[in-house]
Parts: structure tokens; sequence; C-alpha cells
């Protein structure tokens, strides 16, 4: 569920979803940091297109978002 | 090849929004360029058409610039990154195309200044920025119990945005002790507007009880999955965290910030001149008082040419607009000129005083444990890059041929302040002999489609 306007990373976090990833090399988690398209710390995979940063990406119907190794919100 | 722009600006923030409005009006043709599908900039970011809700800053005078572009004839480029800056100012696009400027103004403003401490790199710690984007401009709140640290005074309107919410804000940490403060903020509230907007944020705070400590600092973020305990100190007179004044609390929203570093990465693709102003954020352009960079016809502005505020950033932009016309035979009165270079001036007066006052104290490069994580892309640690400082790599180009600092996807854009300050701890330098990492085109995240149309 998320409203028009909306970026992804605002969707998540209002999910409660605080990891959105995990790290490259150690699998640790990781969420949104900078909030402004500049840590590419909250990069997710929309419709298939991964390294999306969902600070910077408005919703939009039907996409889907994938939180690649991260368990993802109870009703995501 | 297209005809050139008269003047092509990247960053539609107060800046670039104020320099098109200016030379438009003058009859030049413009392009504007900015990431986001909107004008404004981070400071008038506005929540979206759908939400029907008052913005922020809804009802500041100075947003009216925001209508005003529409109606002028101006070329916007919503929704694209400028990821170079090529000979002939020839600016390079996201979408694979190109824009070329007679003049090019680069106001693409600044970052979050952050610094590394353990467990940085928990979900649920994050810019202190970030978390009011969120508030503010997507009615969203990411946590429930907050702790805020940093320096200067941009943490009170993220406090008073978050409590306003309804988030519960376990304590505001001033970095810098109040006999530093104090007498800058005698001097600060000398303004009747500034002693209205300090009164709110004090008033909010006292509302909810909130503790608004001095000379105190975050030292540690703690939990599994993300952030659920944080831990913060009292600071001697050089930052550095005082034993036995720890003190520890349940939270699950840290919000960082100590400051702000100009976004200068496309005027250093264009090899303009940069000289470190620690007074104005770090590495800037060096610029005439047409603002223009050492590279001719490149012009900079707002926080791109030094952290100064939304003031700063209106007037600055106004007076590139204004150079560029009459540099290209328009007439533009002397005297308008002349007001507007001695608004910058007292402006710059205010802002240096507050940068230099809210300096983040040396001390607190001490968070960074051999432990802690200082590239969160690469996953560096402190221990990693203090070994190849230690072996005589004491510039931070030069550190990134062994620990691949700022090759990751930020580009050192976080990590990089992070090695100057251990260059400076362990080799004694000061931060300009550490130097900084040039950067290469593209300097924002583009497909590869959009270079192969590379000018």
């Amino acid at each position: 569920m998320a409203y028009q306007g909306e970026t992804v990373g605002a969707a998540l976090a209002a999910l409660g979803q605080r990891a959105v990833r995990l790290s490259e090399k150690y699998g640790d988690l990781r969420g949104l940091f900078c909030g402004m398209g500049v840590c590419q710390e909250c990069r997710v995979s929309v419709d298939g297109v991964p390294n999306v940063r969902a600070c910077m990406t408005p919703v939009s119907p039907g996409m889907r978002v994938e939180l690649l190794g991260v368990e993802g919100p109870p009703h995501g | 090849m297209d005809e050139p722009y008269d003047l092509v600006i990247v960053g539609a923030g107060p800046a670039g929004v104020a320099a098109a409005i200016t030379a438009a009006r003058y009859g030049l043709t413009v392009g504007l360029i900015d990431e986001y599908p909107e004008p404004g900039g981070q400071y008038f970011r506005p929540v979206p058409a759908a939400f029907r809700q008052p913005g922020p800053h809804d009802d500041d005078p100075r947003r009216t610039v925001l209508e005003e572009i529409r109606h002028l004839d101006v070329d916007l480029r919503m929704g694209t990154a400028a990821w170079g800056l090529f000979p002939e100012r020839r600016v390079a696009l996201s979408d694979g195309g190109s824009l070329q400027g007679r003049a090019v103004l680069v106001a693409t403003g600044a970052y979050e200044r952050g610094i590394g401490f353990p467990g940085w790199t928990l979900p649920g710690v994050m810019s202190a920025g970030g978390i009011q984007l969120l508030v503010k401009s997507q009615r969203v709140l990411p946590g429930r119990r907050v702790l805020l640290s940093g320096c200067g005074p941009f943490l009170l309107p993220v406090a008073a945005d978050l409590l306003t919410a309804g988030a519960e804000v376990v304590a505001v940490l001033e970095a810098v002790p109040w006999s530093r403060t104090l007498r800058f903020g005698v001097h600060a509230l000398a303004s009747a507007d500034r002693r209205r907007q300090a009164g709110h944020y004090a008033a909010t705070l006292l509302r909810h009880r909130v503790p608004y400590v001095h000379g105190a600092s975050i030292v540690e973020a703690m939990g599994e999955g993300g952030v659920r305990r944080a831990r913060w100190a009292r600071l001697d007179a050089l930052g550095y965290p005082q034993p036995g004044t720890e003190r520890e609390a349940e939270v699950d929203l840290v919000g960082i910030g100590f400051g702000f570093i100009p976004a200068i990465e496309l005027l250093d693709t264009a090899d303009a001149e940069l000289v470190y102003d620690a007074d104005r954020g770090g590495w800037v352009p060096t610029l005439t008082e047409a603002l223009e960079t050492s590279v001719p016809g490149l012009f900079a502005a707002g926080e791109t040419a030094g952290i100064g505020g939304v003031d700063l950033a209106l007037v600055e932009g106004r007076i590139v607009g204004l150079g560029v016309a009459r540099r290209l035979g328009q007439s533009v009165p002397e005297e308008e000129m002349a007001g507007l270079l001695a608004q910058r001036r007292r402006l710059l007066a205010f802002a240096s005083a507050l940068n230099r006052t809210f300096a983040p104290p040396p001390g607190l490069t001490s968070l960074l444990r051999e432990d802690v994580t200082v590239c969160r892309c690469d996953e560096s640690t402190v221990a990693e890059v203090v070994r190849v400082i230690d072996r005589g790599r004491h510039h931070i180009d030069s550190l990134k041929c062994e620990v691949r600092i700022g090759m990751g996807s930020c580009q050192g854009r976080l990590c990089a302040p992070l090695c100057a300050d251990l260059i400076v701890r362990r080799a004694g330098l000061s931060r300009e002999a550490a130097g900084r990492l040039h950067l290469r085109p593209p300097v924002r995240p583009v497909p590869v489609t959009a270079l192969t149309n590379m000018p």
C-alpha cells in the first residue's frame, strides 16, 4: 500500500521496513541513510531493474519492489 | 549541434531557480536541469500534489520563485541527472542527451556531513536531513523514539518536525559546547526573524520536555537488524568523549547531522580551481565577484559555492543571472547588481561565523574505532585504512589505490571526508594537505545507455 506521489523509500518507511538490502561484501543489513540520492544505500529492485534508489523513485500502480536477501514487511 | 543556450543551470534549488528567473527576465535562453521531478531543491521540496496537504514553507514568501519559474520561458529538464561537464561547456544528461551553454551555472547544493561511529551503518541510523525529507515532504515517520546528534542549528527544525509529527525525541545532542555557541547566539538573535524561529523551536522542545544537551554526541548505535539502543557521552573541550559520562536509551531511529559539504563534483570534472575553506564547509571553488570559477563561462552559486543557507543561495543565483545577462549585452542596472553584492557580503559574514562556530570538534574522529566501517560501499574498516595511511599514503587519492575508497557507488561522498580525518589524525597533516578525491564522470549513477551518446 502506498500513496501517489510517495517515493518507494517513504512507502517502505511507512511500513516500518528499516532494512532494504544486504551489503555486498559482508551481507550486513542496510537501510535508508541520506534520503536524497547521495549515499546509494537504499538500492532496491524495481520491476526487475536492480540498483534503483528507493529514496528517489516515485511509486506507481502495480510496481513490484524487491528487497534482495531481506525479509520484507508482513503486509507489503 | 543545436544552438547553445545562453545559460545552462544544473540544480533547481533556490540558487538555480533564482538564476533562471533573473536570466529569463532579461530574455536569455535558459535550460534548467534537476534530478528531482519538481524544481525546489531540498529546501523547497514540495509535498506530492496528490496528498492535498499543505507543504513545508508553503507560507514562506521566498517560495514564490517556484511559481514564477513556471510562467517564464525556461526549458525545464526535471527528472534528469547531469553526470558530466565536458569542453565547450556541454553538460551530459542521464537521458543520453546533452545541453550546451554560453555560460553554465553549477548549483548542485550540498549534502550532509556524517561522522563514523560504532553502529552507524545499522538500518535506522539516518542523516538528519534524510529524516526531515521523509517527515516534511513525504509525511512519513521513519521511527517513533529518536535520538538526534550533530552540530549546528539544523538539528532544531528536524526535532520540531519529528515532535509535531508525533515522534518522541529522546534528546538533541549538540557537539559544540555552550561556551562556543553562546557568543554566536547573541549575534544571530539580533535578527527578529531568527528570534521568532529560535523561539518556536525552543517552545516546541520545552513543551515536549526534550533535553537539548550541548557538548555531547552519540558514541554508539546498537541492535540486531536495526538500531534498538543508542549511547551518548559528554565531550571534553576538544570533542573527545569523556569516560564515565555515557548515557543509554532505547531508540528506533538515530539522526546525525554534523553540517553540510558543498557538492562540487561537476566543477571538479571541469578542472575548476578548488580551495579548502573550513568556514565555507570544505572544498569550494575560487570565485570572482561575478561568481565565475577559474574556468571561463563556468559559474557556481548557492551551497556549491560554500555553505550559506537559502537567502545567500537566492542572492547568488540572481548575481549569476544578472552577470551573464550583462555579459551577453543586456543592459543591467548598476544599482541592482551593487545591491545584490552588498547583500551577499553581509550574508557571507553571517554564514562564515555560523560555520566556524559549529565546526565539528576534532575529537569526534576518535569515534572511528578500529572495527568501524569507513566506506559504506566497499566496507573497508578504520583498521584497514589506517594501515595504508601508516605505510605513507598521506593523500586521499593515493589511499584509493589500496583500499578502494571512492570506487563504490557513492563515489566517496561519504567516506572521503572520514578518510581525510583519519589522515589528519595519523599523519598530523592539515585537511587541505590530505586532499580530496578527484571525481571523474559519470558523477551521478546513470544507465550505460546514457554514456553511449557521450559528447
